[in-house]
């Protein structure tokens, strides 16, 4: 019996599109397609997949030209899921997707796109939680910085959206977890490794202006029709750590 | 070096005052709000300015749920509580002893601003009390969101109460700087409103409903012209029905609502379960807030606006309430029977939105996978259709996998709602308020 085949790449997204481009021109057909990070069995044959920009860049384009912008999205999003099966579930969609063109995304009984979709909407679902979940702080220097725990990769997705809203600001967001940050200087916005701050001095108002919002949130819920269930199915208490209103 | 120890100690004074002063108003006035049930900040897609702060999400994005597992979006406060009324159903009336506030047009500005840079709130959703008069009231609003918007450039969401019987101009102006405007019709017809809020007149409240959509409309028409025409309350009008103050039936606040849709343009309307805890003899003597009904209601405003249902389709003078026991759309089917069972492979879109147990996502998606291969009733589970109540009313490529006969009785005993029972659940969960008020009603 053959040996199972596992890809191993350097983490970055052009270094997992050199895996897919090495899948298609070889024919190998891998069991995984993981980074050097996670732990595999000692009996799989590894292959160091060294990034080649050319090669991601085709990858790159037939994906746009072939599929759609759309499934570049999609294929870019459940990327930064960070699951181990993230590799082969993306490999699974791309090969049926090179196959049918655009029209793949509505064949969703399908179970590649079933199961692409569904990891999509996981982190489609967390970037859209953290719109409103994240909580920034005014420090003494004028920036606002916000601290997360993401279960996904997910900064980078949501830093457009604040560079729109927050665009005359200075602000940090911070994953503490992967000590990655997003930094925006009232022009764009670069993703940059960040370790976890000791201490960091706030504003003067910073404090008055917590208070009030956990005074406001105790008092806009409707004390005899407490229903914590919900809440927590709504607002899980993983997330609960860095919320203001939370105490 | 003491003129800078003195500064900063009389800053640190200056600001704790402010602060202060503030959270007990916010205390007061997030109380006296929360009981209006919108809390969307949904349909505009204001852009941020060059020097602005702030743009609105299509979608709404909600920032947190509150411990009655509601979200969290707008900044829900009332300007004022201090109210010229005595509406029997309200908590704000003239003769009900609590404590009153008003907030400045800087505060609620201030406090607008630092919550949204903060990111806690999508924008501010502001009512009040009647103030000295309609039009004094609406003047205070016109100044808050005129200065929002023009000197602090805010472009985050703003949903503004509009005060019925204030100057169609005023309505007109404020209209230009909010995205959502809302007059609440509270009573359904114009017998409970005379009853009940005898200082209100339903011409008051319908007029200025038609005002906003006649200008929404004239906006929409010019802006196919002119792309830099400025926004008219972009995220259309809502109201809200308060249900079981009176006893309208549901024929009545159904075809309200659906008229509403149609004639005023509404984006929502919401129902509101009445809670009495009073003794004025005028409201109705129900133990129980009419919780079920409120969601049935609900459920029917969806059936309107999604499933292309007509409020004639649903409920009759003859049968004007719905069943508590079964949803409003399997209600239709069974007394609609002869319709059933619809083939999966060929029912058009429209069609397959009647059947219970598929809502639109699922109708969608049934759509466009029978292109690419013949529905199988095990490819519904995976779409999402609720096969436990589907099942009665489908054919999957001519496979029934319901009762032999579509005999609706046997139908409607595997369809009845027994999930939770509403009916058990005691008045002191539901928002009845025990503040050592007395009289007090509030509502959900």
């Amino acid at each position: 019996m053959d040996k199972e085949i596992a890809y191993i790449y350097d983490n970055s997204f052009e270094g997992f599109l050199t895996c897919i481009h090495r899948a298609y021109y070889t024919r190998e057909d891998p069991n995984y397609i993981i980074t050097r990070e996670e732990q595999i069995d000692l009996l799989i044959k590894t292959i160091e997949v060294e990034t080649d920009l050319e090669k991601s860049k085709k990858v790159y384009k037939a994906i746009q030209e072939k599929i759609s912008n759309q499934a570049l999205r999609k294929v870019f999003v459940v990327f930064l899921s960070e699951e181990s099966q993230m590799g082969l579930i993306i490999l699974n969609y791309l090969r049926i997707g090179f196959k049918m063109g655009p029209k793949v995304d509505d064949y969703n009984i399908h179970p590649a796109v079933d199961e692409i979709d569904k990891l999509y909407k996981k982190v489609s679902h967390e970037r859209h939680r953290l719109l409103g979940l994240a909580r920034f702080k005014e420090l003494e220097n004028g920036i606002y910085y916000s601290q997360l725990e993401p279960d996904y990769n997910v900064i980078s997705l949501i830093a457009p959206h604040f560079s729109q809203r927050l665009k005359n600001e200075r602000w940090i967001i911070h994953d503490i977890k992967r000590g990655i940050a997003v930094f925006y200087n009232k022009k764009e916005w670069v993703l940059r490794n960040l370790e976890e701050p000791e201490d960091f001095i706030i504003s003067e108002k910073e404090e008055g202006y917590q208070d009030m919002w956990r005074e406001y949130y105790k008092h806009i819920s409707i004390g005899n029709r407490k229903n914590t269930r919900q809440k927590k199915a709504y607002m899980p208490t993983r997330y609960w750590k860095h919320l203001v209103e939370i105490t | 070096m003491v003129l800078k120890y003195v500064i900063i100690t009389l800053r640190i004074y200056l600001w704790g005052d402010f602060f202060m002063d503030a959270i007990n108003k916010l205390k007061i006035l997030a109380d006296a709000a929360k009981y209006d049930v919108s809390c969307s900040s949904s349909n505009s897609n204001r852009k941020n300015t060059k020097n602005g702060l702030g743009n609105a999400s299509e979608a709404g994005i909600c920032h947190s749920w509150s411990d009655d597992g509601r979200c969290i979006s707008l900044l829900k406060i009332l300007m004022s509580n201090y109210c010229i009324y005595d509406c029997a159903y309200c908590v704000n009336r003239i003769s009900n002893d609590l404590p009153r506030a008003t907030f400045t047009p800087e505060e609620i500005i201030d406090i607008t601003i630092s919550f949204y840079k903060r990111n806690y709130i999508e924008g501010l959703f502001l009512s009040s009390a009647v103030v000295k008069s309609p039009d004094y009231t609406m003047e205070c609003f016109l100044k808050i969101v005129k200065s929002l918007r023009e000197e602090e450039n805010f472009n985050g969401y703003i949903h503004l109460k509009a005060i019925p019987g204030a100057d169609k101009k005023l309505l007109d102006q404020v209209g230009k700087y909010v995205d959502r405007l809302s007059v609440n019709i509270e009573l359904p017809t114009s017998e409970g409103l005379k009853m009940l809020a005898p200082q209100k007149k339903q011409e008051e409240i319908f007029a200025p409903m038609k005002n906003i959509k006649d200008e929404i409309d004239i906006f929409k028409e010019e802006k196919k012209k002119y792309k830099k025409r400025e926004l008219f309350v972009p995220a259309g009008q809502t109201t809200q029905l308060i249900i079981g103050a009176t006893n309208d039936s549901d024929h009545r606040i159904l075809n309200l609502s659906e008229s509403l849709y149609n004639s005023y343009d509404l984006k929502r309307v919401y129902y509101s379960a009445f809670i009495p805890v009073s003794t004025n003899p005028l409201l109705p003597s129900i133990l129980k807030p009419p919780l079920r009904r409120e969601n049935r209601l609900y459920q029917a405003d969806w059936l309107l606006r999604f499933y292309g249902f007509k409020a004639k389709e649903l409920l009759t003078e003859d049968e004007p309430n719905f069943d508590l026991k079964i949803d409003p759309k399997a209600q239709y089917a069974l007394k609609n029977i002869q319709e059933y069972p619809v083939e999966i492979n060929r029912a058009d879109y429209k069609t397959l939105l009647r059947v219970p147990g598929i809502g639109v996502k699922s109708a969608r998606r049934i759509v466009t996978s029978r292109n690419f291969q013949k529905l199988t009733y095990d490819d519904l589970k995976k779409m999402g259709v609720v096969l436990k109540r589907a099942k009665y009313f489908i054919l999957c490529d001519g496979k029934h996998y319901g009762f032999k006969s579509m005999d609706s009785e046997m139908i409607k005993l595997k369809l009845i709602d027994d999930k939770v029972n509403l009916d058990q659940i005691s008045l002191f969960d539901l928002g009845v308020e025990d503040n050592g008020q007395g009289n007090s009603i509030y509502l959900r």
